[in-house]
């Protein structure tokens, strides 16, 4: 099987869903990401990634029942696919790849 | 929780962009929980603020994804160009109601002529009101016959009618006399129609929201 590659948001969102398991629809999703990235993602941009990351195949979607707090409207939650696996695997062995051979005592700008 | 509800008129906006049905309610329904939660934690203006910026920022996203729906662009030609028919059969019963006016009052064709030649202030600032009532019908109608992207088709008539107003007062001869009337004409036109939708949005938007249980 063919893997896909990932943008830099869309491997963070990707990873986002995944920590999030059962709980994993756009403002959790969003909330994770940017604490963890120190960023304040829009809830568009969030969105515009994991439908993109849809239709890739990499993760599939469904919508929950309706609630008040969102005005009548559904939640759309999402799961990883197999390909979405498969995909996070050969991106973190590229991570690996590209980082070997530099250990993080070279990191140290005084020695620039 | 209706009182934690996002306020109205940007809820109404960020529907009218005419995003796909499932990302639009997947954001929109996002952003009114985390609207509620905020409130309750910071308060209504902070979280209004924050609403007000997620809004110019998820704007782009929902346009996006309106604009990658099939169809949408014949759909919005022909809103288009039926508002532009109804909004010059506006215009051309305004220009009657002016034109018998004038004969009730005994104007002389030759009198009128002439004060256009000469600008006179009034009869400028007639013209150019009667000038209004295309855009003032046509944004309205524009709003009322789009359901699905009615900001965008209000946006779009405002742009292409403005700018055919501009194209066409080169040929109408005591347009062309001042200089600046081509450009207040393609002000009001531009203006005139993006309010006059708002205004057809907003009572389309209210009329739903009445109608929901």
């Amino acid at each position: 099987m063919e893997t896909k590659t990932l943008g830099a948001l869309e491997l963070i969102v990707l990873l986002a869903v995944i920590r999030l398991g059962d709980d994993a629809y756009g403002l959790a999703v969003r909330r994770d990401v940017s604490d963890r990235t120190q960023h304040d993602y829009s809830v568009g941009a969030v969105y515009t990634t994991l439908e993109r990351l849809e239709i890739k195949g990499l993760i599939s979607s469904w919508t929950a029942a309706p609630t008040p707090t969102r005005g009548g409207r559904s939640r759309r939650q999402f799961k990883v696919t197999a390909s979405g696996l498969l995909a996070l695997r050969d991106a973190e062995q590229r991570s690996h790849s590209v980082w070997d051979g530099v250990g993080i005592s070279s990191l140290n700008p005084k020695l620039a | 929780m209706t009182e934690y509800r996002p306020p109205f008129i940007l809820e109404s906006l960020l529907e009218a962009l005419g995003a796909q049905s499932t990302f639009r309610d997947a954001v929109m329904g996002d952003l009114a929980e985390e609207y509620a939660v905020r409130v309750q934690r910071d308060g209504r203006f902070p979280a209004l603020r924050w609403y007000t910026q997620q809004a110019a920022r998820t704007a782009p996203h929902l346009l996006g994804s309106w604009s990658r729906q099939k169809g949408i662009v014949r759909q919005v030609a022909r809103v288009v160009s039926v508002s532009y028919v109804a909004a010059t059969i506006a215009l051309v019963v305004a220009l009657f109601i002016v034109i018998a006016v004038m004969n009730v009052a005994g104007v002389s064709q030759n009198a009128v002529e002439r004060a256009f030649l000469d600008v006179h202030p009034r009869v400028v600032l007639g013209v150019l009101l009667l000038q209004s009532v295309s855009p003032l019908c046509g944004g309205f109608i524009a709003a009322r016959l789009d359901r699905r992207s009615p900001l965008v088709s209000v946006f779009t008539c405002g742009v292409v009618w403005s700018v055919a107003f501009l194209l066409s007062s080169a040929f109408i001869p005591f347009a062309v006399k001042p200089e600046w009337w081509r450009f207040a004409t393609f002000g009001i036109v531009l203006l005139g129609t993006w309010m006059s939708g708002l205004v057809g949005l907003w009572s389309t938007s209210s009329a739903r929201a009445r109608s929901k249980p």
